[in-house]
């Protein structure tokens, strides 16, 4: 109960901040246009916005960026209904049911379905973040270096392992994010580590041009080549709209398969490196085969748009649970939000539900990083409303919109925003050519089986770990063997290695099964 | 036996990524290894370059292994690998980047908008010369409004021509 009376408190901090409550509105929007824009996703608004956050307070730079993360993943449902093609990996599912629907003359009638069940998903997400994050940081304040070096070595595993097709690609992508994060300075002994002599590289390199780089320049150059070929999106939809609307008596009827999804999509939120894209097809999955109208599904009906867009949503709070109480990011806006918080002095972790670790502000005012997290549930909240109502009344609106604007026009006015977003991160030149070179990078992943996610969660995570495992060797009096002598580390550390064994296993059976067939 | 081309590229990737590997080992190798603790600056980027190198060695031994088990029977994914890459266009977008980068250099943030917003309209397909001035032009005065104007950020003179001047009439200080 107490989660309630510190919920209700965010409330009336988050109305009684204006700039923050302008923040989250916005982001609602934001995060849609992003999210229905062919190719772009959530993460892509995010590494274009995070240098604006920098200007902004604590709670404002957190609720925008944690709110588009949300719009973002429904707005990318705008695009997979009408366009055919998923803004984000998230909607893939969504497509297969959205656009047959839409194709017909119901396009109202699937984004509505879709709107309805993102932000059911959304809320039951929310709502699992909120208590849940509050029930495991009890037990996590506890954890010292021992145990946080076992949580990120853990999660380095499980997310290289999970993320993508390939279990030795994933990893190959977490141990290039993390080669990367250690160019620079080392912070203990200030010695220069893989700097190639470059006195440029002693800062060592920005998250901004990485994400900019991995997300949005190799999406334009993606984008870049689709139009030399002329793939260009073609709604393809009926002139005619019939039935075109969604029934209250319809929406309820879709109450039990979307709590389901829902609560399949936390779960799946909560592990690390698990995502949208992961939870969208287990619940289209799992619900079509428990329904009676089965065959049906792929036609265009509501329950093939409401079971994938519920799962994908409710992923979106449960991510941050890692975060909040372990300090490792389940998904890439959880890895961003980090930034954020170390922008504005704020350690993340178990101790961010503690009442007395104090933040001050720029202007003066004080609060509590407990105080801090629980306005951010409530910017939460509030963004889920304000991107369903936007997204109910405005969704046809906001995707034939985006259908008229002329690729030829917003592909340029998006790169031009990225690259001058990597200079704003550091005012330094050499950013924008960071964003480049990471753009050829992301752009060669994405062709071969590299996760982007897992590079830029291991960039942001290398450094802690580094140091953690070095504090723990201090404390130890029997070097490495701490790992393993204490209970909660080495569970941590076995249940990396299991994950990453039954992974190996499950991936040579398919293939087996492949060749076999 | 014949390689598919998924194989193919993996022994690519593996041959890359052991490259990659090595050179950031062989930088590794020349940090200073005194700490202050039991583990110095060292330590980390010399164990995962190595990783690095083994997953890398790795991926190259399961591209030639699945090739001799029968991997080859398998319907190559088309999005998988280089085969359909529209190599000018990928240049033309990195280019344009680096007409940025280098324009930002000489003129300064404005003129460097202005370059760099022509060039991706011309790589998008935008031809005609009237659009591509006055779209350039004017998304030049939006972005030194919002970037250096409101939100604050340096405005660095050009090393070759200084525009701030100009840019005064946008952002005055």
């Amino acid at each position: 109960m107490e989660a309630v009376g510190d919920l209700l408190g965010g409330f009336g901090m988050l109305f009684g901040d204006p700039e923050a409550l302008f923040f989250t509105v916005l982001a609602a929007f934001v995060g849609i246009v992003f999210g229905a824009l062919p190719g772009l996703t959530a993460s892509a608004a995010i590494a274009m916005l995070l240098p604006l956050s920098f200007y902004l307070g604590p709670l404002p730079a957190l609720a925008f960026l944690y709110v588009i993360g949300k719009s973002g993943r429904y707005g990318g449902s705008i695009a997979a209904i009408l366009f055919n093609t998923p803004g984000t990996a998230a909607s893939a599912a969504t497509m297969l049911d959205g656009h047959p629907m839409a194709k017909r003359g119901q396009p109202n009638r699937a984004l509505r379905t879709a709107t309805v069940a993102s932000v059911f998903g959304d809320y039951v997400g929310e709502i699992i973040l909120i208590f849940g994050a509050v029930w495991i940081a009890q037990y996590t304040r506890t954890f010292g270096p021992t145990e946080y070096f076992a949580i990120y070595a853990m999660a380095f595993v499980v997310i290289g392992s999970v993320v993508g097709k390939s279990v030795v690609k994933g990893i190959l992508s977490v141990l290039f994010g993390a080669l990367v994060a250690l160019v620079g300075t080392d912070i203990i002994t200030n010695t220069p580590r893989l700097t190639f002599a470059s006195q440029e590289l002693r800062d060592g390199l920005s998250l901004v041009p990485l994400l900019i780089g991995v997300f949005v320049i190799s999406e334009i150059v993606v984008q870049a080549e689709r139009m030399a070929k002329g793939e260009l999106v073609d709604a393809g939809l009926a002139d005619t709209h019939r039935d075109d609307h969604l029934s209250f008596a319809e929406v309820r009827r879709l109450v039990p398969l979307m709590f389901r999804s829902s609560i399949m999509g936390s779960f799946i939120g909560m592990m690390p490196g698990l995502g949208s894209s992961v939870a969208c097809f287990v619940a289209y999955g799992e619900e079509r085969r428990r329904a009676p109208n089965g065959a049906e599904w792929g036609t265009g009906t509501i329950e093939g748009i409401a079971a994938p867009e519920s799962a994908n949503n409710a992923v979106s709070g449960p991510s941050m649970i890692p975060l909040l109480t372990l300090g490792v990011p389940g998904s890439t806006v959880a890895a961003v939000l980090i930034g954020v918080f170390l922008i504005h002095g704020i350690q993340i972790g178990p101790l961010l539900f503690s009442d007395s670790n104090m933040i001050i502000t720029e202007t003066g005012d004080f609060f509590s990083s407990r105080e801090l997290v629980f306005a951010l549930f409530a910017a939460g909240l509030v963004g889920i409303a304000a991107y369903g109502l936007m997204g109910f009344w405005g969704g046809p609106l906001i995707g034939k919109t985006i259908a008229r604007v002329p690729p030829r026009f917003l592909y340029p006015f998006i790169f031009l925003t990225a690259v001058t977003a990597a200079y704003s991160a550091r005012a330094q030149i050499l950013d924008v050519a960071v964003a480049l070179l990471f753009g050829l990078v992301g752009y060669a992943m994405r062709r071969t089986d590299f996760s982007a996610a897992a590079f830029v969660i291991a960039f942001v995570l290398a450094g802690r770990m580094e140091e953690s495992f070095r504090q723990a060797l201090l404390l130890s009096d029997d070097g490495a063997l701490i790992f393993l002598r204490e209970p909660v580390a080495g569970g941590f550390l076995l249940a990396g290695l299991a994950v990453v064994v039954l992974r190996l296993v499950s991936t040579h059976r398919a293939r087996r099964r492949t060749v076999g067939a | 036996m014949t390689l598919s081309y998924r194989a193919r590229v993996d022994l690519g990737v593996a041959a890359a990524v052991v490259a990659v590997g090595a050179v950031i080992l062989a930088e590794a190798w020349r940090i200073d290894p005194r700490s202050y603790g039991t583990v110095g600056p060292r330590f980390a980027p010399v164990v995962l370059a190595s990783t690095m190198i083994a997953l890398g060695l790795l991926v190259g031994l399961g591209a030639l292994l699945g090739a001799r088990e029968g991997a080859a029977a398998v319907p190559d994914d088309p999005a998988y690998g280089f085969r359909d890459v529209d190599l000018g266009r990928v240049a033309a977008v990195i280019g344009v980047g680096a007409a940025f980068t280098l324009a930002f250099w000489a003129v300064g943030f404005m003129g460097a908008a202005a370059v760099g917003m022509a060039l991706a309209l011309w790589v998008f397909g935008v031809r005609s010369p009237a659009t591509l001035v006055a779209v350039s032009v004017l998304a030049a005065l939006v972005y030194q409004f919002t970037f250096m104007g409101l939100m604050g950020l340096l405005d660095p003179r050009g090393a070759l021509l200084d525009l701030r001047p100009l840019a005064r009439l946008v952002t005055p200080e």
